[in-house]
């Protein structure tokens, strides 16, 4: 965990001065379609909150749109938890239309489909960068196993 | 179930937190505590700025080396065509500053410059200066004498600034060469272009006509550097004439721009 929120802030900065484009949330959305914990939900709201300070948005703002696409993320993987991982593509193509449907709406901001598309893309190798950290590096609780026995 | 419950708490109370904080955003609460911490992110944002631009720069060579060198056969014809149209120029300069001294002396024009450095760039271009420095929405941003975009959203030490490229950006503009002037409308299109449109048929503009702020919003003095035209669209079926304008400047390589306080 230490090593993700360590990855996240430099991602943040990286993302408010280099790199523009939503790839805190491709990192969170990822993570929440391998893991549906209640860590994710604390992440959108702190990275959230860093992002909007960091690219000058109005604080809160990118927080609840972070935390809505991790809700979004758990209730799609409670609902079909046993969907293949490709499916993470459509889902996070969709969740970055709503953010930017939500720009639109609400600061009229353009809407950059091509860009969002891109992006979109992009969730391929980072989600299996970030199943590959999951799976290899980050410790498991215990399987305890119960022995039958008489 | 119950870890259902707990997850619905904790994101309703997490949510209820952002409009909180939302809400005191708004009101300008939280003003004092985001200025004391970009007196910290600044230079950390400011380092990845200047470090990423110095990593792109190293591998500029790769593309550049055939460029350069067909390049460097262009401009030597150039060269020698600007002496003899230097030579020209001069005689007409002496000419013309003895009218532009004339209507200084009835006219000044000065502008009240700040300096404001680079400290990340994207869609928007993000400057360390904010509302401690007098900043407010709509003030414009140039380098020499070329526009480069609006001030459209303001924090205490930090600002934003909307380039002239992106879509949002709609500017009234002319343009002047010898043979006329012509009057449109110059747009931004995702990228380093700029549309410039509802150019009437009769109006004159052609390739490599530098384009001009008209200074009609208030928002921009008058003749500032909008870019140079690099294709023109003149279909006799459309009301308007159309061209394709590039910028002088490539905003990546910008340290350092000036904020006009007028």
């Amino acid at each position: 965990m230490i090593s993700l929120i360590v990855a996240l802030f430099l991602l943040s900065f990286i993302q408010s001065s280099t790199l523009p484009g939503d790839w805190i949330l491709i990192v969170l959305i990822s993570r929440a379609f391998l893991r549906q914990d209640k860590y994710n939900y604390y992440l959108a709201f702190f990275f959230g909150l860093l992002n909007g300070f960091l690219l000058s948005e109005p604080l809160g703002f990118l927080a609840l749109i972070y935390l809505l696409a991790i809700k979004i993320t758990h209730t799609f993987k409670q609902f079909a938890p046993l969907s293949h991982w490709l499916l993470i593509v459509p889902l996070c193509l969709l969740l970055l239309l709503v953010e930017g449907l939500l720009r639109l709406i609400i600061f009229n901001m353009s809407l950059h489909f091509i860009n969002i598309a891109l992006e979109s893309l992009m969730v391929l190798p980072i989600f299996l960068i970030t199943r590959f950290w999951e799976e290899r590096f980050v410790p498991k609780k215990e399987i305890r196993l119960k022995i039958g026995g008489k | 179930m119950r870890a259902l419950l707990s997850d619905a708490r904790i994101f309703f109370t997490l949510t209820l937190l952002c409009l909180l904080i939302l809400f005191f955003d708004q009101i300008n609460f939280l003003n004092l505590p985001k200025s004391l911490l970009q007196n910290l992110t600044i230079p950390i944002q400011f380092g990845f700025y200047k470090s990423s631009n110095a990593l792109i720069h190293q591998f500029d060579f790769i593309f550049l080396s055939r460029r350069i060198l067909q390049e460097n056969k262009a401009m030597q014809k150039q060269l020698a065509d600007l002496l003899i149209e230097n030579t020209n120029l001069r005689s007409n300069l002496n000419d013309n500053q003895i009218i532009v001294d004339q209507q200084s002396s009835i006219n000044p024009k000065t502008f009240n410059l700040l300096p404001a450095r680079v400290i990340g760039s994207g869609r928007y271009l993000t400057i360390d200066r904010g509302s401690d420095d007098g900043i407010t929405v709509d003030l414009a941003v140039v380098y020499r004498d070329t526009y480069i975009g609006l001030v459209t959203s303001v924090n205490p030490k930090t600002s934003q600034v909307t380039l002239s490229s992106d879509p949002d950006s709609r500017i009234a503009v002319f343009t002047q060469n010898n043979d006329g002037r012509s009057r449109g409308i110059l747009s931004g299109q995702f990228g380093s272009e700029m549309l410039l449109d509802k150019i009437l048929h009769q109006e004159v503009i052609g390739e490599g006509d530098l384009v001009y702020s008209e200074g009609t919003e208030g928002k921009l003095p008058r003749g500032l550097i909008m870019g140079k035209v690099s294709r023109v669209y003149d279909r006799r079926n459309e009301i308007f004439k159309q061209a394709v304008v590039k910028s002088i400047f490539n905003v990546n390589d910008l340290d350092l721009v000036f904020i006009l306080r007028v």
